[in-house]
């Protein structure tokens, strides 16, 4: 699908309604700086991107843009509009208001839609920045272009998920617990398998509930024997029972949990006064974010506000990320030992005040340890889940850890029969526990298993990306290497591609050859105007890789950096690469726009030419003739001599590309004056050597072309006195500028062939001659 | 070893100009090999993450709400498993 017709009305630089029509061929549009160029590619851009125009996106143009798309002077009640009419006559029309919204309609805004920025327009300064970009930032240019947007869009998503499935299924705070459960049952049971535990509390079975049959299921078996024992020392004697309580008391362990609360409240408090300092920051630095984020290679991070590289930012977000989970989970792992240290204290509790224990307690007397004592019995563990600083920390040492001390030391005197109750009690109890955390190793290891098949998943998607952007890496470097070849033939610059850099993930980078030395970069060796070279060829291979569809490739300015003899290689790009795709070209480069219009096919290429800008108010104008001198016609009702100034630059161009074509030779001049040659010199020589070399086919035979040799006759004479006169002393009425104008288009006129309109720039297979595209005028070689 | 292939794809998809999306072989055999030799995954998960991969995980980046919500429809399946057996210690 082509562009048919681009007509703006109040957008960009145009007031009222201009029209671009490409008439569904390809297109060279010249115009000075600021003429208006640009408009044009800016609306085909508003439909690509969404209403959203690239080099506009600052903090000037409004949060639609709407300072920046409508024209300045504008009338009050007109809105900003534009039309692109494709080659099947559907349209895309959008009317954009003063506050920047705006409605699209028009059938073509589908198509269009498809056809993806970065494979129908390139801007000189999208070269530049993607050459000098980094290889992350490459990556992303290039993400899009080569169909691997989805994968990479599924892998991230993927990879957010599964941490979301960890945080969901609070998987660190079950893989702690269970890692504390199995500590436990390790001490007691060492590495017994769970039969064998199952085995241990069977016989403990036999040995308190005589005769009754083992319960098959383990919750069953453990509680049935826990009730055997607590029968079995509830029916012993006092002394057994006393004891039995204080084996109970003297395994309580307040320590580790102790230790750890001290621990975790160190790391916390470490962490909390610079995180708090930094969060501020945050605060500050996400007010800016948005901002910033616009056209700058560094950023405030909004994670920890310090100044970093956008690239940097998603990994720095990570490590933020890392950084604040550790301390979550230092958190909850306090929390947690706050918690088991309740759960011992109120075991210690319950014991030593059974009655049981009555006369333990009344033989402490009046000592520390009474004090001790009546401190426990006025303690609420309970109150520690909600406050527990290092002052509680710290009574507990001193007031009931002498407690346990002295409980187990009295216990080491228990009757064996006591101290066999306690140790069957703890196995059994610890067997329960150990056997309930089954549900609890299943949660954590189905949680597990998906956290790792979603992580698998992710990886195997960015296998596939790999995969792909290799192949697809391969193909356009052999793509680009082929443009770059008709660009720089001969040239010790080759092997020119893309790579992934080796270990590198999201990246991608440029290599090339540079006189048999291997490059990691242009940016190592290259100069500015073959990086921008390089860059053209990497965009033009991409926009290849779309020959299935053709659709429109526009170039706005991309030759300004590249040297005349490279420049002169774009169009046998175009020509040898690009011959049925609709290439829309606009430059400012008067010398490359004479040199297209010479050698590009007019059966395939129109040319238009934009008047400088004068106002807001008169807008976008086109010249009314392609063909060189509109230009200078549009001064010659203010400035004549300006005019005549105009059309003497204008024809000095024009000669030279033709010059060169004929080859014309010329007497060398000394020093630079060789290099500045005026339109006079080339239309003496013209017109002297045309007697022998300028002819036209007339009825089948070649004769001289009298008519042209003429006109050019005429026009040199012109400019050298009308013409000169208006560069130098201004004194150049309104008749006679026009009449030089007049003249000196009706000399390029001649030079063009009146059948194919194409100027004469085919040279024929002998090498003798150039001619027309048709063959009805040529230029004969050597025959001067 | 097997080399490894480039995933076929779908060439019309309209919703992803110029870009072709994983067909659901590709998204199977995606899936096979990612638990291929790992814990056993119920198969209720594999079936909900190959529609998540068909659809909203390619298309857009997940918003958090939705993530959530994946994520936690994700564990129930994971976790309404009938078999609750647990490997022996």
């Amino acid at each position: 699908v082509r562009i048919d017709a681009i007509e703006l009305e109040w957008f960009r630089g145009a007031a009222d309604s201009v029209s671009l029509d490409a008439g569904d061929k390809s297109v060279v549009v010249y115009g000075l700086n600021g003429a208006g160029k640009s408009s044009f590619v800016d609306a085909v851009e508003y439909v690509l991107n969404a209403g959203r125009i690239e080099h506009l996106a600052h903090e000037y143009s409004g949060k639609r843009q709407e300072r920046a798309v409508r024209n300045t002077h504008a009338p009050e009640d007109s809105d900003a509009r534009f039309r692109i009419t494709v080659a099947d006559s559907t349209h895309v029309a959008v009317v954009i208001h003063k506050n920047g919204l705006s409605e699209t309609s028009g059938g073509a805004a589908a198509v269009m839609t498809r056809w993806e920025y970065r494979r129908t327009i390139l801007r000189q300064e999208e070269v530049v920045h993607f050459i000098n970009a980094r290889k992350g930032e490459k990556y992303s240019t290039l993400l899009p272009l080569l169909g691997l947007e989805g994968l990479e869009v599924a892998a991230e998503n993927l990879r957010q998920l599964g941490k979301a499935v960890a945080t969901e299924g609070q998987l660190e705070g079950l893989q702690r617990e269970l890692k504390q459960r199995e500590a436990e049952r390790h001490k007691t049971f060492g590495g017994a398998s769970d039969a064998e535990v199952v085995a241990w509390i069977e016989r403990l079975h036999t040995k308190y509930c005589s005769g009754a049959t083992a319960p098959e299921d383990s919750p069953s078996l453990c509680g049935n024997v826990l009730a055997a024992i607590e029968a079995r020392v509830a029916s012993s004697s006092a002394d057994v029972r006393r004891h039995a309580a204080l084996q109970e008391a003297g395994k309580v362990d307040l320590e580790p949990d102790i230790q750890a609360i001290r621990a975790h409240t160190s790391k916390l408090a470490g962490a909390a006064e610079p995180l708090i300092a930094e969060r501020l920051e945050v605060l500050q630095a996400s007010t800016r974010f948005g901002a910033k984020l616009e056209g700058s290679d560094e950023i405030d991070c909004p994670a920890c506000g310090r100044l970093i590289p956008v690239e940097d930012f998603r990994a720095h977000v990570e490590v933020e990320e890392k950084r604040l989970s550790e301390l979550i989970a230092a958190s909850d792992s306090r929390r947690t030992s706050v918690a088991s240290l309740c759960q011992s204290l109120s075991t210690l509790k319950a014991s030593l005040t059974k009655p049981d224990m009555t006369s333990w307690r009344d033989s402490l007397g009046e000592g520390p340890l009474a004090q001790s004592l009546a401190y426990l019995e006025d303690f609420a563990p309970e109150d520690l889940r909600d406050s527990c600083d290092e002052g509680d920390l710290r009574d507990i040492e001193k007031r009931v850890m002498p407690l346990i001390g002295a409980a187990r030391s009295d216990s080491e005197e228990a009757p064996p029969e006591a101290k066999e109750l306690a140790e069957d009690k703890t196995v059994v109890v610890a067997a329960q526990d150990s056997l309930q955390a089954k549900a609890l190793s299943c949660r954590t290891k189905r949680l597990e298993a998906l956290v790792t098949f979603i992580n698998r998943l992710e990886q195997r998607i960015r296998d596939q990306i790999r995969l792909r952007s290799d192949k697809v890496i391969k193909e356009l470097s052999a793509d680009i290497q082929a443009l770059w070849a008709v660009l720089h033939p001969g040239e010790p610059i080759d092997d020119v591609g893309l790579y992934v850099p080796a270990g590198a993930d999201k990246a991608i980078d440029i290599g090339l050859t540079f006189h048999g030395r291997r490059q990691e970069s242009p940016r190592l060796t290259l100069s500015e105007g073959y990086r921008n070279s390089l860059g053209l060829c990497i965009f033009l291979a991409m926009a290849k890789r779309d020959a299935g569809e053709d659709r429109p490739i526009i170039l706005d300015d991309v030759v300004i950096s590249l040297d005349r003899n490279h420049r002169g290689m774009v169009q046998e790009l175009l020509r040898q690469e690009f011959s049925d795709r609709q290439v829309i070209i606009l430059t400012h480069d008067r010398d490359w726009f004479a040199e297209l219009r010479q050698q590009l096919d007019p059966a395939d290429w129109r040319f238009r030419q934009l008047l400088p800008y004068e106002s807001p108010t008169v807008g976008i104008r086109w010249s009314d003739r392609a063909g060189g001198l509109g230009a200078a016609r549009a001064q010659l009702a203010a400035r004549p001599d300006a005019a005549a100034n105009a059309a003497r630059k204008i024809m000095d161009l024009e000669m030279a590309t033709i010059a060169e074509r004929l080859q014309l030779r010329l007497p060398y001049l000394k020093s630079v004056r060789n290099d500045r040659r005026t339109a006079h010199d080339f239309l003496q020589r013209l017109a002297a050597d045309g007697k022998s070399c300028l002819q036209r086919r007339v009825s089948g035979k070649w004769e001289v072309h009298e008519e042209a040799l003429t006109s050019i006759e005429e026009a040199d004479r012109l400019l050298v006195s009308w013409g000169n006169r208006g560069s130098h002393s201004f004194d150049v009425v309104h008749a006679e500028a026009e009449r030089l104008i007049d003249v000196c288009e009706r000399a390029l006129d001649f030079l063009k062939c009146p059948r194919c309109n194409a100027g004469i720039v085919v040279l024929d297979p002998a090498r003798e001659c150039v001619q027309c595209r048709c063959g009805d005028m040529r230029w004969r070689y050597g025959k001067a | 070893m097997s080399e490894p292939v480039v995933a076929p794809v779908a060439a019309d998809n309209p919703r992803l100009p110029g870009e072709d999306v994983m067909t659901d072989d590709w998204v199977e055999s995606c899936l096979a090999e990612a638990s291929a030799g790992g814990e056993e995954i119920a198969a209720a998960v594999t079936s909900r993450l190959a529609s998540l991969l068909r659809g909203a995980l390619t298309e857009r980046e997940q918003p958090g709400s939705e993530r959530i919500k994946a994520a936690q429809e994700l564990i129930s399946l994971a976790m309404a498993r009938e078999d609750t057996t647990e490997p022996e210690q």
